[in-house]
């Protein structure tokens, strides 16, 4: 389950943020910050292990 | 709402003199031990305070309720005014096909869905790019495409390493802490979030693509994904006392060692750990008796147990909880004994698997224990043997029987707001024994069977309708038949578009063996063609100026590829994501999705990302119906209990549908169109 917090951000930058958002398809300011997180943390954080997340597929009906 | 509060602080009120009456009592008890020790005063002090905190939570409550019944109201304002229902219920039938539907309703064998068509509107829906539930269902919920949702297969790979993993939950384990959490993939936002800041609440049941569940007013009971204790998708367990067990890719087979007359064993659980057991003669010579963790069960061939609940140790002072069935398949020659995967225990679960996390201790404690599975019909058990099509019948109905029991409740305790249920008996039963329809198979009738209790379902949730209550049936795709597979990487590597290292070995699945400074597209899962493209894979060489023109090409080539063995097309279509898809989350999906024709799929080695010597194959498996194919051969099916005004209604238009019918407008991002007309 996500648990949320709050953190501080520049003002105009969400002002700026908030009018793009939508149009460009995010359903709010929030996921949009979020996505722009994710895309940074995955250059940074270290991979799965590839056997880790082949286990987790294991039994799924669709894969032999 | 005036009732409403006052009912809750007398509820607050009785249940704090309750709670001193039981402290008073074991109080005096006490006493009559003629021990008066410290313990005495605490249970005294321990009353006061109950009844202190009982009577200032009552009076809190009563005080207070004014003051949140005008704030309510005033938030509410805007919406109720133009409310058009006081209850909205999706009654979600995963796959049912509109071919039989529609078949099956003019032959008179479906008189409940006729009754609905006649007094509301039936047709087709217009389902995803690619038909497949996790995506459909995610649509359903949003209104979005999956551009804007990012969940466009079961499978998305990390494009740091290749390594294909499920798209809908990622695990994330801090560094150097065992402790992980987590996270849900899926995007943008459900409708019941929505109707929830306007103070509808909702009853969100096995909807595909909720685990992990998401905060929200209301309460959401988790699905697909949801794993077992192993943390796979559903591993079974097989033991038998045959020499030499076979190898088993879905579950796990293990050997009984034999005691006199006594069978021994041990089951696998989390984290490397076991629980003995032992079978033990019983008094008919094809039953057993089971005994585990001091419980005993009678196991009679072919007669599931029920639900066995298991502890398993989880470090110190902590035990996970985890539930299995056994079903004794054989004594003679050899006694053979399969175990479902072990699920999270609903009444105290290792992993949160509902919102409020009690919810599933709540369902629990009111019908027992049930499965809580993502895909709890264990398809590879049959797929493999481990049990026959009798046995994988009667699960399937055992577990349609448990969430029926959920969804009734869910209806006659929701007076206002949505209740949203689906049901996946349909999709499973359908994969399982879709050849074996229109034959001489003593199973041809099973999905008609399936389908007249489908309709019995759908009467039944009728006679819980009134007038202010809207109804909608629906299904997020259709099936048609699966009989050939398509390996698209070897059609690849045929064609210099994928290129093997040369040492790699085929049979080596998850994209292993690629040289990916060859490379210019790959695929695995059951939908998508990925380009490796410069600056987001991680080894990409598409540069971003030759991506069209390799689209194009390929495009090309597959459109209308042909089976030259059986002189058939096999791909009828291929769309290109970025006509398909528009949203945020583009570069996460696929670059083509080709559109496989009725009776082809990707093949079992293609979607876990294999590269075999042959690009067509047989379908040889029990799982032989399908719809990972052009999503304009498996529509679903729409039913509602009022008409609704559409050409071509698609799975994204219940989203803004049911907003619209709560009097809530729409969210701009929203894609799908209400199908209802606002007042």
């Amino acid at each position: 389950m996500s648990e949320k917090t709050t953190v501080k951000l520049n003002k105009a930058l969400c002002e700026r943020a908030r009018n793009v958002v939508q149009a460009v398809g995010y359903s709010s300011l929030e996921e949009f910050i979020e996505h722009a997180m994710e895309r940074d943390l995955s250059r940074l954080e270290t991979a799965d292990s590839k056997e880790d997340l082949i286990r987790r597929m294991k039994g799924l009906g669709y894969l032999s | 709402m005036t009732r409403r509060w006052a009912r809750e602080a007398l509820c607050v009120a009785v249940f704090g003199l309750i709670l001193w009456m039981a402290n008073s009592f074991s109080t005096h008890s006490a006493h009559s031990l003629a021990y008066v020790g410290p313990g005495a005063g605490f249970a005294f002090l321990g009353s006061f305070l109950t009844l202190v905190f009982s009577v200032v939570a009552s009076l809190a409550s009563f005080l207070i309720w004014p003051f949140r019944w005008a704030w309510v109201t005033v938030r509410r304002r805007g919406t109720t005014g133009k409310a058009q229902v006081e209850r909205a219920i999706f009654l979600g039938l995963d796959g049912l096909d509109p071919g039989l539907t529609e078949r099956w309703m003019a032959e008179g064998k479906l008189p409940n869905l006729v009754r609905l068509r006649e007094q509301g509107c039936y047709s087709r829906l217009r389902t995803t790019t690619p038909p497949l539930s996790p995506v459909a269902w995610s649509t359903f919920a949003t209104g979005v495409n999956p551009a804007k949702h990012n969940i466009f297969d079961f499978l998305n790979r990390d494009l740091r390493t290749y390594a294909p993993a499920l798209s809908s939950a990622k695990v994330h384990r801090a560094s150097g802490s065992a402790k992980a959490s987590v996270e849900l993939r899926q995007k943008s936002e459900p409708f019941w979030k929505i109707l929830g800041r306007n103070f509808i609440g909702s009853t969100i049941l096995r909807v595909p693509i909720t685990f992990p569940p998401e905060p929200f007013p209301g309460r959401l009971l988790s699905a697909m994904a949801t794993p077992d204790l192993l943390g796979t998708q559903g591993s079974f367990s097989f033991f038998t006392t045959e020499p030499r067990p076979p190898v088993s890719e879905g579950g796990t087979r293990l050997p009984f060692t034999v005691h006199g007359e006594e069978l021994r064993a041990q089951l696998p659980g989390p984290e490397g750990t076991f629980i003995p057991f032992c079978l033990k003669p019983a008094s008919v010579s094809d039953e057993r008796k089971l005994e585990i963790q001091g419980q005993s069960f009678l196991l009679r061939t072919g007669e599931y147990t029920p639900w066995v609940r298991l502890r398993f140790p989880g470090g110190r002072f902590r035990k996970i909880w985890g539930v299995a069935r056994f079903l004794l398949t054989g004594t003679h020659p050899n006694a053979q004994l399969y175990v479902t995967p072990i699920e999270i225990d609903p009444a105290n679960p290792a992993l949160p698997i509902s919102h409020p996390r009690y919810y599933s201790a709540y369902l629990a404690k009111l019908f027992g224990t049930f499965a809580t599975l993502g895909m709890a019909e264990d398809t590879w058990a049959l797929n493999e043997g481990a049990i026959d099509r009798q046995a994988f019948l009667q699960q399937a109905k055992l577990i349609q029987a448990e969430r029926e029991l959920m969804f009734f409740n869910a209806l006659k305790t929701t007076r206002r707001g949505v209740v949203a249920c689906v049901f996946d008996t349909t999709d499973r039963v359908q994969h399982m024994f879709y050849s074996c329809m229109d034959s001489d198979s003593p199973h041809a009738m099973v999905i008609e069977d399936l389908y007249r209790d489908m309709d019995r379902l759908v009467g039944q949730t009728m006679e819980q309708m009134d007038d202010s209550t809207a109804l909608f049936v629906l299904s997020d795709h259709g099936f048609c038949s699966f009989r050939r597979g398509v390996n698209l990487n070897s059609w690849l590597e045929r064609n210099g578009y994928l290129v093997r290292k040369p040492d790699a070995n085929r049979e080596s699945a998850y994209l292993d063996g690629i040289d990916w400074s060859q490379t210019r597209a790959y695929t695995f899962g059951l939908s998508g063609l990925y380009l490796n493209r410069q600056g987001r894979e991680a080894k990409g060489i598409v540069a971003a100026d030759q991506v069209a023109g390799l689209k194009a090409e390929l495009i090309a080539k597959l459109t209308n590829l042909m089976d030259e063995e059986l002189q058939q097309v096999a791909i009828q279509t291929v769309y290109d994501s970025e006509v398909v898809y528009k949203g945020p989350y583009l570069d996460a999906g696929p670059d083509l999705i080709p559109g496989y024709a009725a009776g082809y799929r990707a093949s079992w080695s293609a979607a876990v990302g294999a590269v075999t010597s042959h690009v067509f194959e047989e379908n040889t498996k029990c799982w032989s119906g399908d719809h990972c194919v052009d999503p304009i051969l498996v529509p679903g099916v729409l039913f509602a209990n009022r008409p609704f005004h559409a050409d071509d209604p698609g799975i994204e238009d219940l989203a803004p549908t049911v907003l619209q019918l709560f009097g809530i407008a729409p969210p701009a991002w929203m894609e799908g169109k209400p199908l209802i007309p606002a007042v």
